[in-house]
């Protein structure tokens, strides 16, 4: 038998991640990155700005308001692989992965980011285990 | 880099941008140029308050828990204000 959370509780949990995310001085990031963990993450190949606040909860959803694109991404030769929701000064809350399809974050138009390119990330939300 | 390129660096980055634009005027054959000056125009910064509400028990460990108060908010303890944004 699985382990289910209450509907209050998981609500708590959506919201717990929004203000970690919000624990900076200012908006959280999200960056796209090479294989890592959220211990150990792996180089950044471009950095999206969040709104502040990130997102709002409801139904143990966070949705995430607009997220304000990279216009010149560092990039890599390297595809890219994860991707972590991080504060404003770098503390990184989520890890997730990134592929073209079928995970976390699917990234379209190519997994590798050239220097210079425009990453943007066009909706997202973060739903607290069920 | 095109125009809006390089305007999302300016924005992105500060700084000042000034294009150079040259108008042929199809009535007169006369070419003007005219110069344009762009500075960021971001919105306004972001004013909250980032409070850790620690709790210290009896073992001595610790849960610091983040608390975000934004202009209008507040935040209680049974009833009782504690901190306002």
């Amino acid at each position: 038998m699985s382990t289910t959370h209450d509907a209050t509780l998981r609500n708590t949990l959506a919201t717990a991640v929004r203000d970690a995310i919000d624990g900076g001085a200012g908006a959280g990031k999200l960056v796209f990155r090479l294989t890592g963990s959220v211990g150990s993450p792996g180089t950044a190949v471009a950095t999206l700005t969040l709104s502040d606040p990130c997102g709002t909860v409801s139904g143990a959803v966070l949705t995430f308001s607009s997220i304000t694109s990279d216009t010149n991404a560092a990039g890599n030769a390297s595809a890219v692989a994860a991707a972590t929701l991080q504060t404003s000064a770098g503390t990184v809350c989520l890890h997730c992965a990134v592929a073209a399809s079928s995970s976390d974050i699917n990234m379209s138009g190519g997994l590798t980011v050239g220097a210079g390119d425009t990453v943007s990330c066009s909706s997202l939300t973060y739903t607290a285990p069920v | 880099m095109n125009m809006q390129q390089a305007i999302n660096r300016m924005q992105a980055e500060g700084g000042t941008l000034t294009a150079t634009a040259q108008v042929t005027r199809a009535a007169t054959g006369k070419t003007e140029e005219h110069v344009l000056v762009m500075t960021p125009q971001g919105p306004p910064p972001v004013t909250k308050k980032v409070l850790q509400l620690v709790i210290k028990r009896k073992d001595g460990s610790t849960e610091t828990l983040p608390v975000i108060l934004r202009p209008g908010d507040s935040a209680s303890l049974d009833g009782i204000v504690i901190a306002e944004g």
